[in-house]
C-alpha cells in the first residue's frame, strides 16, 4: 500500500515539475520578447507573462517594475541585478544563484514607461489577488484600488462570488466601488460614491478628492462625492485621535512600568536610585538570557523571564541597599551620586559581558502582528504592554493596600519615626522595599525588551523620563505616578504631530520644569506638618 | 486715639490639615513687654500657633496683627524684620560654624547680599556681640564649632541669636526640654533677665519651670484658648484638670 | 579675643591678601602664576609639542568649572546635576563668535553664513546670530546667557522652595532638554556636529603656538580670578550664611535672611563662572557640540568636586585636575577601565571620603600620628 502511495507521489512530483519547467521556458521566451523598443509589443508580452500565474511570473513583473530585471547581451541569460555602490551584482533569475559582478555595458535593462508601469501594477495586484494569504490578498486589493480599471473589475466580480472571507469581501467591495466610481455610468457612479462614504483608505480618499476636483463631471456626482469625502475626512480625523491616544497610552504604560519601581523606592526609602534605569536594563537582559536557554518556545521564554527578572533584579536591589544605600542613610544627595556611580559600573559590566551591540529578544506570535479596528491598525505588542502594565499596576496597588508588607511600607512612607516606634522594623522594610522596587524595574525591562532593542544603554533612555513621572505625579503616591505617566505619555504624543518627536519631548521636559516651580511636591502630595518637614 | 498696647493680636485664626483643625478660630492678645507662657496637651496647636505667627504656615481664616501690621502681607524673613524672633523646639543653630559666627550672622544689620559681602563689623556691633555672648555665658567657647556645644549651650546660643536680632517678640518653644536641673535654672534666669525690655512667649511642658518664671499662662486645647491666668488659678481650673487628665 | 576683633575689622582690600591664609590655596595660586610665566615660554621653545599646553589649558577650564560647582554645592548645599548647561552655553557663545571669524574661508566659501547653514540651505543668518561678529559682544553673551538662564531658572526653583534632590533632578532635566534642543538641526547651532573648524581668534591663527600659549595664560588667569572671587565671597559673612542655608535654611529665614535671594545670586554667579570656563574651553579644543550637554558630563563635574573635597574651593581645582589627568591616561589604556573606575570613585568617595582627598590626608595623618 505504501509503495503505491509513494509511486503516485513520485508521478505527481514529476508531472508537476514538467509543468513547471514548461512554464519556465514559456516565461523565459516571453521575457526575451520584452527586449524590444516597441512598447506595444512589450505590453503584449507582459499580458502573456501575467497569464502564466506562477510565483516566478509574479516575480518577473515585480522585478520589471523595480528595474531589477536585466538580460545579459552575450548569452541572453535572464538576470536579477542588485546595484550596490554602483557595482552590478548579478543573480540567475531562475535559481537565484549569485553570479558575481558584471559590467554595466554588458547588461541590458528591461525599460518601461508610465503606461506599462500602470499595467504592471495592475497585473501584479491581480496575480496577488488570486494567490497568497489573506493578508497578501488585502494588500493586493489596496493596489487595485489605486490603479484599477474595467478589466480588474471583471476579476473582482469573479472573486466576489468565490471568496468566503468576510474581511476580503469587504475590501473587494471597496475596490469594486472605487472602480465603478471612476468608470461607471452616472447612476452607477453615484451609487458607488455613496458606498465609499466615510471610508478612511488613503487611495479611496484620493479618488473621491479627484472626483470633487474634476471640472467636467456632473454636479450630482460632485455633490455626492463631496458628501462622501467629508464623511471620510471626518473619520480619518477621528481615527487619528484614537491612534494618537493609543500611542499616548502605549508610551504612558511604558513610562508607568519604568517609573513604578522608582516611585516605590523614592517614596518609601526616600532615596533616588540613579541605577534604576540599569535595573530595567538588567531585566531586559534577563529576558534575553532566558530566551537563549529556551530558544524553541518563545512564548514560554517571555513568560518565564518575568519572574526570573523580578527575582534577579530584586536580588541586585538588595545588594545595592546593603552595600551602598544603607551607608548613606539621611544623605540623599550622596545616595544619588553613589548610585549613579553604580549605574556606570553596571552598564560597563553588561557591555563587557554581552558586547555593546544591541540584542534582539524575539516576540511570541501573539504579540506580533496588527489588530484592525475599523480603519485603525494597532500593533499587538503595544496592546499587550498596555494590558500588562495595568495588571502589574493593580498587583502593586493590591500589595500596598491589602498585605501586611504593604501596610508597613505605607506606614514608613508617611511617618518613619512613628512606624518605627510601633514596632515596625523600618530597616527591614527599607530593604524589602528596595528589593520590590528593583524587581519591578526588572519586570519593566522584560516588557521593554518586546518593543525596543536590548542594549547596555537601554536604561539611560528611560531614567530621566521616569524621574519626571515620579516628580510630576508626586512622591509617595502611586495614583499620582499613574496619572503622571499617562498624562506625560498622552501629552507627548498629542504634541508630536505638530512639532515632531524631539521638540515635543523638549516641551514636556520644560513643562515639568515649570510645573515643579508651582507644585514643588507634584500633582498629588502628602499634606500636613510631618510632610512639610 | 489710644495707643494700642497689644503687641500681638490673633483674631479668629483657623488652620486645618486635611480636615483636622490644628487651630480652631483661635483668638488671643499679648501686651507689650510681657512674658507669657503657653501650655496645652499634645495637639493643642502650640507649634502651629508659632508657625502661623512666623509665617511658616499659611492661615485658612482669620488675621494676625503684630504692631498693627497684618502679618498675612509679609513673608517669613520680612516678619523677622518686623521684630519677631523664633526659637525652635530642637536647638536650631548653624552647627558647622563657630559660636561667634552664629551670633554674627544673627546681628541686626542690613541682610542683603551686597551688604553682607561688603560691610564689616562696627565697634558698636562688637560691643553688642560681647555683651550678648556674656549674657548667654558662652564667652569662653566663642571659637568653638557650634556642633561641639552641649545641648543646653546650644539652646542658649539660639536664644543669644534671637537677642542679636533685637526682636520685640520672642517665640520660645520648649527651651528646657532635655536640660539638666542646673541648666534649667540658668535658662529661667536668662529668660527673666532678657524679658525686661521685650515680649516673650514661652511654650513649655515643664510646669516647675513655668512656675519659676512666675508669669501669666495661656492654656490651649484643641486649637483654641481654654483659659488664661496665673499659675495658681490655672492649677485650680477644673477644665484644665479635665483636659490634662483626659476626663 | 583681640585676634577675633582684628580679624573682623579687616577691610575688604586686606581681605583679598589675607584670604590666602589657606595654605593649600596659596600654593595652588603660586603654581598657577609660575605656570603662566613658564609654560608658554617652554611651549614655544619645545618645537615638537603643540598639544600639551592646550591639554593643560583644558584642565584649567575644568578646574574653573569645578570651582563654580563647589561654590554652590560645597557651601550652599545646592547640588546641580546640570552645570554642563552653563559651561556648554558659554562655550556655544564663544563658538558662535569663532564661527563668524571664519568668514568666507569655510568649505562653501559663503561670507554671510557658516558652513552648516549653507549645507541646510538657509537663506540668511538667524537673528540670534547677530552681533557675534564682535568679540566684545560675544564675551558679553558668554556672561549674560548662562547668567540669565541661571537667574530665571533658579528664581523659579528657589522661589517655590524646590530644594534637595528635587532641585538636582530638575537641573538634570534642564541640561537634558538643552541637549535634545541643540541636537536639532533647525535649532540653528549646527545640530549634531556643533560648531567647529575654527580658524582665528582675535585675528590670530587659533592653532598657532603663540595663540595656544595665550589661551593658556587666559585660562590660568581666569582660574585665579575665579578662585579669588569665590574666596572673597566665602571669607565674608556670606560664607557663613551659605553654610547656614545649607544646614538650617529655616533658621536663616527666621534670622531675617531672604535665603531665596542669596541662593539665586550665588547660583547665578556660579553659572557665570561655568560659562566663562566653557568660553575658554572651546578655542582650546576647537569644537563645541551638544555632547557637552549630556547629563553624564554634568555628573562628572560633581565627581571632580566630590573627589577633591567639597567646600574647600581648592579641593575642586585639585579634584578636576586629578580626575581629568587620570581620565586622559586611563582612556588611552582602555575606555572600559575608565568607566568602571569613574563609577568606583563615585561610590567610594561618597561612602568613605565625604570630604574627598582632604579626608585622605587626615586619615594618613592620623595613621602616622598613632605610630
Amino acid at each position: 500500500m505504501k509503495i503505491i502511495i509513494k509511486f503516485f507521489y513520485v508521478i505527481l512530483v514529476f508531472t508537476n515539475l514538467n509543468y513547471l519547467l514548461a512554464n519556465n521556458n514559456n516565461l523565459r521566451n516571453h521575457i526575451l520578447e520584452l527586449d524590444t523598443k516597441d512598447f506595444k509589443k512589450k505590453i503584449v508580452s507582459i499580458e502573456k507573462i501575467s497569464e502564466i500565474k506562477t510565483d516566478l511570473s509574479l516575480l518577473t513583473l515585480k522585478s520589471i517594475l523595480n528595474g531589477k530585471l536585466f538580460i545579459r547581451k552575450s548569452d541572453k541569460k535572464i538576470l536579477l541585478v542588485e546595484i550596490i555602490d554602483r557595482k552590478y551584482n548579478i543573480y540567475d533569475f531562475f535559481n537565484e544563484k549569485e553570479l558575481g559582478i558584471e559590467k554595466k555595458r554588458k547588461l541590458k535593462k528591461i525599460k518601461i514607461n508610465n503606461k506599462i508601469r500602470s499595467i504592471l501594477n495592475n497585473k501584479i495586484a491581480l496575480l496577488q489577488l488570486s494567490s497568497g494569504t489573506t493578508r497578501q490578498k488585502i494588500e493586493a486589493i489596496f493596489d487595485v484600488i489605486k490603479e484599477g480599471n474595467q478589466e480588474t473589475l471583471i476579476i473582482i466580480n469573479e472573486l466576489l462570488l468565490k471568496e468566503k472571507d468576510k474581511e476580503l469581501l469587504l475590501n473587494l467591495n471597496l475596490a469594486k466601488n472605487s472602480i465603478i466610481a471612476k468608470f461607471g455610468t452616472e447612476i452607477e457612479k453615484i451609487e458607488a460614491i455613496k458606498n465609499l462614504s466615510g471610508i478612511t483608505n488613503n487611495n479611496i480618499v484620493n479618488i473621491l478628492r479627484s472626483i470633487v476636483n474634476d471640472k467636467i463631471i456632473s454636479e450630482n456626482i460632485k455633490l455626492e462625492a463631496t458628501k462622501s469625502l467629508e464623511a471620510s475626512l471626518r473619520n480619518i480625523k477621528l481615527n487619528n485621535i484614537i491612534k494618537t491616544t493609543f500611542f499616548g497610552l502605549s508610551l504612558g504604560s511604558v513610562l508607568l512600568l519604568a517609573a513604578i519601581g522608582l516611585a516605590i523606592t523614592f517614596g518609601v526609602v526616600g532615596v533616588i536610585n540613579m541605577a534604576h534605569g540599569e535595573l530595567i536594563m538588567i531585566g531586559a537582559y534577563c529576558a534575553y538570557v532566558v530566551q537563549q536557554i529556551i530558544p524553541t518556545n518563545i512564548s514560554a521564554s517571555i513568560i518565564v523571564s518575568i519572574p526570573v527578572a523580578f527575582i534577579f533584579t530584586g536580588f541586585v536591589g538588595i545588594l545595592i541597599e546593603r552595600l551602598i544605600v544603607k551607608n548613606l542613610y539621611g544623605r540623599p544627595l550622596e545616595t544619588l551620586l553613589a548610585t549613579f556611580g553604580l549605574s556606570l559600573i553596571l552598564q560597563q559590566t553588561v557591555r563587557s559581558i554581552f558586547s555593546p551591540l544591541n540584542k534582539t529578544v524575539y516576540s511570541p506570535e501573539w504579540m506580533s502582528g496588527i489588530t484592525r479596528i475599523g480603519g485603525l491598525e494597532l500593533t499587538n505588542n503595544r496592546i499587550v504592554i498596555i494590558i500588562f502594565t495595568l495588571i502589574v499596576f493593580f498587583i502593586v496597588v493590591y500589595i500596598l493596600k491589602k498585605t501586611i508588607f504593604g501596610l508597613q511600607m505605607r506606614a514608613v512612607t508617611q511617618n518613619r519615626k512613628m512606624a518605627s516606634s510601633m514596632g515596625i522594623n523600618t530597616k527591614k522594610i527599607d530593604m524589602f522595599t528596595f528589593a520590590f522596587g528593583s524587581g519591578l524595574a526588572g519586570v519593566a525591562g522584560v516588557a521593554l525588551s518586546q518593543i525596543t532593542n536590548v542594549g547596555p544603554n537601554l536604561g539611560q533612555n528611560y531614567i530621566i523620563d521616569s524621574f519626571m513621572v515620579v516628580v510630576f505625579g508626586g512622591v509617595g503616591n502611586l495614583f499620582g505616578t499613574f496619572i503622571g505617566a499617562f498624562g506625560l505619555g498622552l501629552g507627548n504624543k498629542l504634541l508630536e504631530p505638530y512639532v515632531g518627536a524631539i521638540v515635543s519631548k523638549i516641551f514636556i521636559l520644560l513643562f515639568i520644569i515649570i510645573f515643579i516651580q508651582f507644585r514643588p511636591k507634584g500633582l498629588f502630595s502628602l499634606k500636613g506638618r510631618i510632610a512639610n518637614e | 486715639m489710644v495707643e494700642n498696647k497689644n503687641i500681638l493680636e490673633v483674631k479668629n485664626v483657623t488652620v486645618s490639615f486635611d480636615g483636622f483643625k490644628a487651630l480652631n478660630s483661635l483668638s488671643l492678645e499679648i501686651k507689650k513687654s510681657q512674658m507669657i507662657a503657653i501650655i496645652g496637651p499634645n495637639g493643642a496647636g502650640k507649634t502651629t500657633l508659632q508657625d502661623v505667627i512666623t509665617g511658616k504656615t499659611k492661615i485658612d481664616n482669620g488675621k494676625i496683627y503684630f504692631k498693627n501690621n497684618d502679618l498675612s502681607q509679609f513673608s517669613e524673613h520680612a516678619i523677622v524684620e518686623l521684630g519677631i524672633g523664633r526659637k525652635f523646639q530642637r536647638p536650631t543653630i548653624i552647627e558647622n560654624i563657630s559660636v561667634w559666627d552664629n551670633l554674627c550672622i544673627a546681628l541686626n544689620t542690613k541682610k542683603t547680599f551686597l551688604s553682607c559681602l561688603l560691610t564689616k563689623l562696627k565697634q558698636k556691633d562688637l560691643n553688642k556681640l560681647l555683651e550678648i555672648i556674656n549674657t548667654i555665658n558662652l564667652e569662653e567657647k566663642k571659637n568653638l564649632i557650634a556642633k561641639n556645644l552641649s545641648h543646653g549651650e546650644k539652646q542658649w546660643l539660639e536664644i543669644g541669636m534671637l537677642l542679636m536680632q533685637e526682636s520685640d517678640l520672642l517665640l520660645i518653644d520648649e527651651p528646657v526640654a532635655g536640660m539638666t536641673e542646673t541648666e534649667t535654672k540658668k535658662t529661667s534666669d536668662l529668660l527673666l533677665n532678657i524679658a525686661k525690655d521685650r515680649t516673650i512667649i514661652v511654650v513649655e511642658h515643664d510646669m516647675n519651670f513655668i512656675e519659676s518664671l512666675n508669669v501669666e499662662i495661656i492654656v490651649l486645647h484643641e486649637g483654641r484658648v481654654l483659659t488664661r491666668g496665673n499659675m495658681n488659678s490655672i492649677k485650680r481650673n477644673k477644665q484644665v484638670i479635665d483636659v490634662y487628665l483626659g476626663r | 579675643m583681640n585676634k577675633q576683633l582684628t580679624e573682623n575689622k579687616k577691610s575688604l582690600i586686606t581681605n583679598i591678601f589675607l584670604l590666602l591664609g589657606d595654605t593649600t590655596g596659596k600654593y595652588l595660586i603660586t603654581i598657577l602664576i609660575i605656570s603662566i610665566f613658564l609654560l608658554p615660554i617652554l611651549h614655544i621653545y619645545i618645537p615638537e609639542d603643540s598639544y600639551t599646553i592646550s591639554l593643560l589649558g583644558k584642565y584649567l577650564c575644568f578646574a574653573l568649572l569645578a570651582l563654580s560647582l563647589d561654590l554652590i554645592w560645597g557651601y550652599a548645599g545646592i547640588l546641580s546635576l546640570g552645570h554642563g548647561a552653563f559651561f556648554g552655553l558659554g562655550g556655544y557663545m564663544m563658538g558662535m563668535h569663532l564661527m563668524r571669524e571664519i568668514g568666507d574661508r569655510g568649505v562653501y566659501g559663503n561670507p554671510e553664513l557658516p558652513d552648516f547653514m549653507v549645507f541646510l540651505n538657509w537663506e540668511k543668518l538667524p537673528w540670534f546670530w547677530y552681533g557675534f561678529d564682535s568679540f566684545l559682544f560675544a564675551s558679553l553673551m558668554v556672561i549674560l546667557v548662562p547668567g540669565l538662564l541661571a537667574f530665571i531658572f533658579s528664581a523659579l526653583a528657589f522661589g517655590s522652595r524646590v530644594t534637595g534632590v528635587y532641585f538636582s533632578i530638575i537641573t538634570q532635566a534642564l541640561v537634558f532638554t538643552l541637549m535634545l534642543a541643540f541636537f536639532q538641526n533647525n535649532f540653528g547651532f549646527g545640530g549634531n556636529n556643533g560648531l567647529t573648524d575654527f580658524k582665528d581668534i582675535l585675528g590670530k591663527d587659533i592653532s598657532s603656538k603663540e595663540t595656544r600659549g595665550a589661551l593658556y595664560i587666559c585660562s590660568a588667569f581666569m582660574l585665579i580670578l575665579g578662585y579669588l572671587i569665590c574666596r572673597i565671597i566665602i571669607s565674608s559673612k556670606i560664607g557663613n550664611i551659605l553654610v547656614g542655608i545649607r544646614d538650617r535654611e529655616t533658621r536663616m529665614r527666621f534670622l531675617g535672611y531672604n535665603t531665596t535671594v542669596f541662593k539665586i545670586i550665588i547660583f547665578t554667579i556660579s553659572a557665570v563662572l561655568a560659562g566663562i570656563a566653557g568660553a575658554l574651553y572651546v578655542p582650546q579644543v576647537g569644537i563645541i557640540n551638544p555632547g557637552e550637554f549630556s547629563p553624564i558630563k554634568s555628573i562628572e563635574i560633581v565627581v571632580w568636586v566630590a573627589l577633591g573635597g567639597r567646600g574647600f574651593l581648592y579641593g575642586a581645582i585639585i579634584g578636576a585636575i586629578v580626575v581629568n589627568v587620570l581620565k586622559s591616561y586611563l582612556t588611552i589604556i582602555s575606555p572600559e577601565i575608565w568607566i568602571i573606575f569613574l563609577g568606583l570613585i563615585f561610590i567610594l568617595v561618597t561612602i568613605y571620603l565625604p570630604n574627598g582627598l582632604t579626608d585622605l590626608r587626615r586619615l594618613i595623618k592620623r595613621y602616622y600620628g598613632r605610630k
